[in-house]
């Protein structure tokens, strides 16, 4: 097959289905009150508790690294 | 921030799948979306090996792959009918972590002139040695074409850089600039992508990066050239933290696949070509190693600062507080000094986390409680620094373990002769004069070098026409040879441009 034939035309389905689902809401985001978001939230705290301590250390830069990966695993 | 609804995305996909094309000479006229996403997709599955996936998989996901998503990623296009390659994409490429966060992105493509990643150092605020080097050299190189790339705050891939960004690599220390505004960098919607060209790593990525980029060492048909400063995690992994020699492993993955490394000592060079040698045993030729030594100019006129008047003689030992620094061996070896009945005032300079501290300060306490003038500065800025080596009668430096050694520079710069080890990169600097060299794994040594210094103003007169006689190796000759040495090294990875 040549790379500029273009063979897929059942296609338009699935992508549409894909696109749909990107713009869907993160349920991680969408839990309120003391769920899901409560517990976020929490561990967020705490997690930038660690990251006071770490730059009190001086590990400043590993203090911002778990922040931002911790922030990236609970979905902020 | 654009709107999160389906319209958005797949305008945005429709546009990188046709930047992604056009890269690639492969006709977008009048394609459907689903058109040029199947094009993209019969490009990626006509080579197993070429960098046509690699593209393919960043203008579907808007996300730089590793290497293991890619593997993925081809095998599933390997694997599918071409009725069934969209699907297979989709649950590989379009199901990448990030993707969700990326998904309004459009592509640039850089094809004509090297990328060069300053991710970290436009990012930052820290001015320690891979910070200095950057800030040194990038702005240099000017008059050479390139592209200045920065990190997605998502880590999904490069984009541009701001004002602020800018700033800190090209024009530090003029003018204050703030902190990065989060919200802004995330909000910088383009990728920029290189294709068939250079890439340039003049630091050492950030872990979270290194994936990323040892897939695109791999696999994104961009040869990768980086500057190699050491392997102190590895190679002397006794002496750092266990995370740090994690961490460089991780790194070294992107070595592995580079096709040049400019090595900031010979010393340096020599770690790396170990490593080199050792990727044989994978079946990867790893990459060609070249020694290009950093600038000894450090812009410090000598006498330019105050000299700070002592009634003794002043000791000076800078650098931050580990284990490979050896600073409780200089303390050690004071401690001997002062109880023969040696005068001088001994001064560190550098930080460090409390445990390698503790007992660092614990043994400078009780000296300086026994009558030795003994200070320890953690936090110096450069001004104050510098007077404190102008007014040094020598400085200490004798760490187990350096890719260059900056500290016996800049005291060099400053006309003040340097103790130094004899070995690796530090008797490199150590041969062009002003130094002398003791064995730093033998206090007695260490001492016996204080003394000579201490004792002998012959010796120090000697050592000071010996730096008035150094050749002065600048940054623009740094700059000029490091960007001759990443372009022009021969192109050995697979896919990589002929």
């Amino acid at each position: 097959m040549s790379s500029t034939e273009a063979p897929d035309t059942a296609a338009p389905n699935v992508l549409d289905s894909w696109f749909v689902q990107l713009a869907a809401p993160d349920v991680r985001r969408s839990a309120t009150g003391n769920g899901v978001q409560g517990i976020v939230g929490k561990q967020l705290s705490r997690i930038r508790t660690i990251r006071k301590i770490a730059d009190d250390l001086g590990y400043v830069e590993t203090g911002r690294i778990l922040l931002i990966e911790a922030r990236k695993a609970l979905g902020r | 921030m654009s709107p999160r609804d389906p319209e958005t995305f797949r305008a945005a996909f429709r546009s990188r799948a046709q930047t992604a094309l056009r890269a690639m000479d492969i006709d977008t006229d009048a394609a459907t979306t689903e058109e040029a996403l199947a094009r993209l997709l019969c490009a990626a599955a006509s080579n197993s090996r070429g960098p046509e996936a690699w593209l393919a998989f960043v203008a579907l996901s808007a996300v730089f792959p590793t290497a293991t998503q890619l593997a993925q990623f081809r095998r599933e296009l390997f694997l599918a009918q071409p009725d069934q390659q969209i699907a297979a994409a989709l649950r590989t490429a379009g199901a990448a972590p990030g993707v969700r966060s990326a998904a309004h992105r459009t592509l640039t493509i850089v094809a004509d002139r090297p990328v060069v990643d300053v991710g970290h150092t436009s990012s930052s605020d820290h001015n320690t040695g891979i910070q200095r080097v950057v800030r040194r050299t990038v702005p240099l190189w000017e008059h050479e074409a390139h592209e200045l790339v920065g990190w997605s705050d998502d880590n999904a891939g490069y984009t541009g850089l701001d004002h602020e960004g800018r700033h800190r690599v090209l024009k530090w220390g003029r003018g204050n600039v703030p902190l990065p505004d989060s919200a802004a960098v995330a909000g910088a919607e383009v990728l920029v992508v290189p294709w068939r060209t250079t890439v340039i790593l003049p630091e050492v990525a950030m872990p979270e990066r290194c994936a990323a980029l040892a897939c695109l060492a791999e696999s994104s048909g961009s040869r990768v050239a980086m500057i190699g400063y050491d392997a102190i995690p590895l190679v002397s992994a006794d002496l750092v933290d266990d995370i740090e020699s994690e961490r460089f492993a991780n790194y070294l993955t992107i070595v592995k696949h580079a096709a040049v490394v400019s090595a900031i000592s010979g010393a340096a060079g020599d770690e790396f070509s170990g490593f080199r040698n050792a990727v044989v045993a994978q079946g990867l030729p790893g990459p060609e190693i070249r020694t290009v030594p950093l600038a000894e100019d450090l812009g410090v006129a000598a006498g330019s600062h105050e000299v700070v008047e002592s009634a003794v003689p002043v000791i000076l030992c800078v650098g931050s507080h580990e284990a490979r620094k050896n600073q409780e061996a200089v303390l050690a070896a004071a401690a001997s000094l002062f109880r023969a009945g040696h005068l001088f005032k001994l001064v560190f300079v550098g930080g460090g986390s409390r445990r390698n501290l503790l007992h660092f300060d614990r043994a400078l306490a009780k000296l300086s409680k026994q009558g030795m003038r003994v200070e320890s500065h953690r936090r110096l800025g450069d001004a104050e620094l510098f007077d404190l080596y102008a007014a040094a009668r020598f400085c200490v430096f004798v760490s187990l373990h350096e890719g260059y050694g900056l500290p016996v520079v800049e005291s060099l710069s400053h006309g003040t002769p340097v103790l130094t080890s004899n070995y690796g990169s530090l008797a490199e600097i150590a041969r062009g004069g002003g130094c002398l060299q003791v064995d730093p794994r033998s206090v007695a040594s260490i001492e016996s070098g204080m003394r000579e210094l201490l004792e002998d103003d012959d010796v120090i007169a000697r050592l000071g026409e010996e730096i008035s006689t150094r050749p002065v190796r600048t940054w623009s000759d740094y700059a000029k040879e490091l960007w001759t040495s990443f372009l022009t090294a021969p192109v050995s990875n697979p896919g990589s441009p002929s």
